[in-house]
């Protein structure tokens, strides 16, 4: 756990995990398949940071019926959280309900005194037992998550729902009939309670209203559009492209190395062809000649994506700020962040003959390499050059990938 | 009632490699005679520039106006999130194994042309699988591209959608090679294959990660399945074979030489 935190568990008929900083309120666990507890854990296992909560909602949502989710990733002195369906965060300075937004909304809040995270069937909002859950899953219908320095009372305002949540201009309520009622409160509830249903009732208002009313833009794809100047794709695929085309990036760069018996360049030590898996070694494969590099590994990032690593790459959140990839000596690869911890142009892999190097452009955040899962931390230094290697894993900001070499060495 | 732009979105109904799809009711303002469209939602954020780059490659896929393919409508983007609307055929897909097998060659020579159009006009379509052609009134259309490689450029696989459908991949694609007409020919042999036989080529493929489904796929050609009845083998073997230039040349002659073995 990045943050020293307490959670209080709120009773409901759904279920609660926590594993390391992430904490999920699942809705309802009625008619969840067995299973997905886990593959929740597992995505957990395989992840970090915003990529955890996307790879988590996708788990949960790729069930027939989803429940109502909330996924909160808590950081040093943030909290990133994805709430879909009726599941309501709330926290000192406001509110926010996964209801409304058929795609789920994100929030990231600070972390001051705490959240709480509730299943909008949730009759009472009150917690049962505290607990350091420290890792596992029990039944429940939210949480309550205090800094750990939080007083008392300012654990227990996390239950009251925030007066001062930012206004919306001109909030009519909207066909405050047609809304399904809110959860009918207890005989015997106090002010608060009553003010919690009163405010989800509004809030609900609010949402809708502001659903109709976020801006879009949209194109026409039904117009004619002129083909006739639309080249077709060739069809003799033995021609070789003409160099010249491409972007200096893309040239083909001679280096040494061995033919497999299928004719496949490879790595002079390799021992078996990259390409299909052969063993090297027949006399003719054991020459040493000049051949067109082939791609030397692949990048698998923390969302699943994937780069084959062909030429000189900058990776960063807009690389195509970044010099080389302005000149056409290296490609851009875009890793989207919007948490921002990923700098713009923010390393740069070269390939130097058989070797993928990487170097830290001197982004905010550093990067970060580690030999394995289970490995040391250790910050790229300032010039550094480093080569990459099976299995090593760099961290950029909150994001991260894996680097597989394709030959075997 | 949620929406998404002005679409009342009305249920999710799957996960596509590069965003969601739902089912939706259309806005007047696009005079539609249909009561549904089907309304996918990339994931992630995009910028202004990439709204309009994926705009541009699907007003050229509406455009072609080829009855094999899906008909879109119109793309839209709100706090940076994009979207598209496409037709709503709602008779299923031929991820189907049920689909009757007659109608699934005829909509697999359906797809192959809606291919072959597409590449008369210079797209490759990426996302050739079972999954996304669908069905419509015992006809095929080709759904919607893939679009991930124009807002990543460089990116090889998405992560989203089933890790299985690595199994339609050209490898030369996923050695990071050019997408060419070839690509798709060799996902229509593979997505034939996988219809009319019920089995991969590949085996099983390892899911748990993609580099190993990776692995799996790059180290190995895929085997003809003895499922497959003999008269198919050939032209699953000639979309497949180990180089580009043995394939067929073009997606048409692929449907050519599957409508003649067509019983």
């Amino acid at each position: 756990m990045t943050a020293d935190v307490r959670v209080g568990l709120i009773p409901g008929d759904g279920m609660v995990m926590r594993i390391d900083e992430t904490l999920v309120v699942v809705g309802r666990s009625e008619g969840i398949e067995p299973d997905v507890v886990d593959q929740l854990t597992r995505a957990i296992g395989e992840t970090a940071g915003d990529d955890r909560v996307r790879r988590l909602a996708r788990v949960l949502l790729a069930e027939d019926d989803p429940p109502p989710i909330a996924v909160a990733t808590i950081g040093e002195d943030t909290v990133s959280v994805f709430l879909h369906g009726d599941v309501e965060l709330t926290w000192p300075e406001g509110r926010a309900g996964g209801a409304d937004h058929v795609l789920g909304v994100t929030e990231t809040i600070s972390l001051t005194a705490g959240f709480t995270l509730a299943a909008g069937d949730v009759a009472d909002p009150g917690v049962e037992a505290w607990s350091d859950l420290g890792a596992g899953t029990v039944p429940g219908g939210g949480v309550l998550v205090a800094a750990r320095d939080a007083t008392p009372d300012e654990a227990e305002e996390l239950l009251t729902p925030a007066d001062d949540a930012p206004p919306t201009e001109e909030t009519p309520i909207v066909d405050a009939a047609a809304e399904p009622p809110g959860p009918p409160a207890p005989p015997d509830a106090d002010a608060d309670a009553d003010a919690a249903a009163e405010t989800t009732d509004e809030d609900e208002a609010d949402e809708d209203d502001e659903g109709d009313d976020e801006p879009f833009e949209a194109i026409s794809l039904t117009d004619d559009v002129d083909l006739s100047d639309r080249a077709p794709l060739p069809v003799a695929l033995a021609e070789p492209e003409d160099e010249d085309d491409r972007p200096p990036y893309e040239r083909t760069i001679h280096v040494i190395g061995v033919y497999s018996p299928r004719g496949f360049f490879n790595h002079p030590d390799a021992k078996y062809c990259s390409r299909t898996g052969v063993k090297m070694g027949a006399s003719r494969t054991m020459v040493l000649t000049e051949g067109p590099r082939p791609p030397l590994g692949v990048l698998t990032l923390d969302d699943g994506s994937t780069l084959t690593v062909r030429w000189n790459t900058v990776i960063g959140r807009d690389p195509t700020v970044d010099e080389l990839v302005r000149t056409g000596q290296a490609a851009p690869f875009v890793v989207s962040d919007l948490a921002q911890s990923v700098s713009r142009r923010h390393a740069l892999l070269e390939l130097s003959d058989w070797d993928v190097i990487i170097t830290d452009l001197g982004s905010r955040n550093h990067t970060y390499v580690q030999a394995g899962p289970n490995e040391p931390l250790r910050q790229l230094a300032a010039d550094e050059r480093l080569a990459l290697h099976s299995g090593m894993i760099v961290h950029l900001g909150k994001r991260s990938f894996v680097y597989n070499e394709h030959h075997v060495r | 009632m949620t929406r998404v732009g002005d679409y009342q979105v009305l249920e999710p109904i799957g996960e596509g490699n590069s965003g969601t799809f739902y089912k939706a009711r259309p806005p007047a303002r696009l005079g539609l005679d249909v009561e549904f469209v089907t309304l996918k939602v990339m994931a992630g954020h995009a910028t202004d520039k990439e709204f309009r780059q994926v705009a541009n490659e699907l007003r050229v896929f509406g455009a072609v106006r080829s009855e094999h393919l899906v008909s879109v409508y119109d793309a839209g983007q709100q706090n940076g999130r994009l979207f598209y609307a496409m037709g709503w055929y709602g008779e299923g897909t031929l991820d189907n194994p049920d689909v009757d097998p007659k109608t699934k060659l005829t909509a697999v020579v359906d797809a192959a042309r809606g291919a072959h159009a597409l590449h008369e006009v210079g797209v490759v379509h990426r996302d050739i699988k079972p999954s996304n052609i669908l069905l419509d009134s015992g006809r095929g259309r080709l759904g919607d591209l893939g679009l991930a490689q124009i807002l990543t450029p460089g990116m090889t696989t998405t992560g989203m959608g089933p890790i299985g459908s690595i199994e339609y991949m050209e490898p030369e694609v996923i050695w990071g090679e050019r997408a060419a007409r070839s690509s798709d020919i060799w996902s229509l042999g593979l997505t034939l294959h996988r219809v009319i036989s019920g089995e991969g080529a590949y085996g099983v493929i390892p899911e748990r990660n993609v580099l190993d489904a990776f692995r799996h796929v790059l180290h190995r050609r895929p085997v003809v399945s003895e499922q497959l009845p003999e008269r198919f083998r050939p032209i699953v073997e000639r979309a497949v074979a180990p180089e580009r230039a043995e394939r067929y040349q073009t997606a048409e002659e692929f449907a050519d030489d599957l409508e003649r073995v067509r019983r």
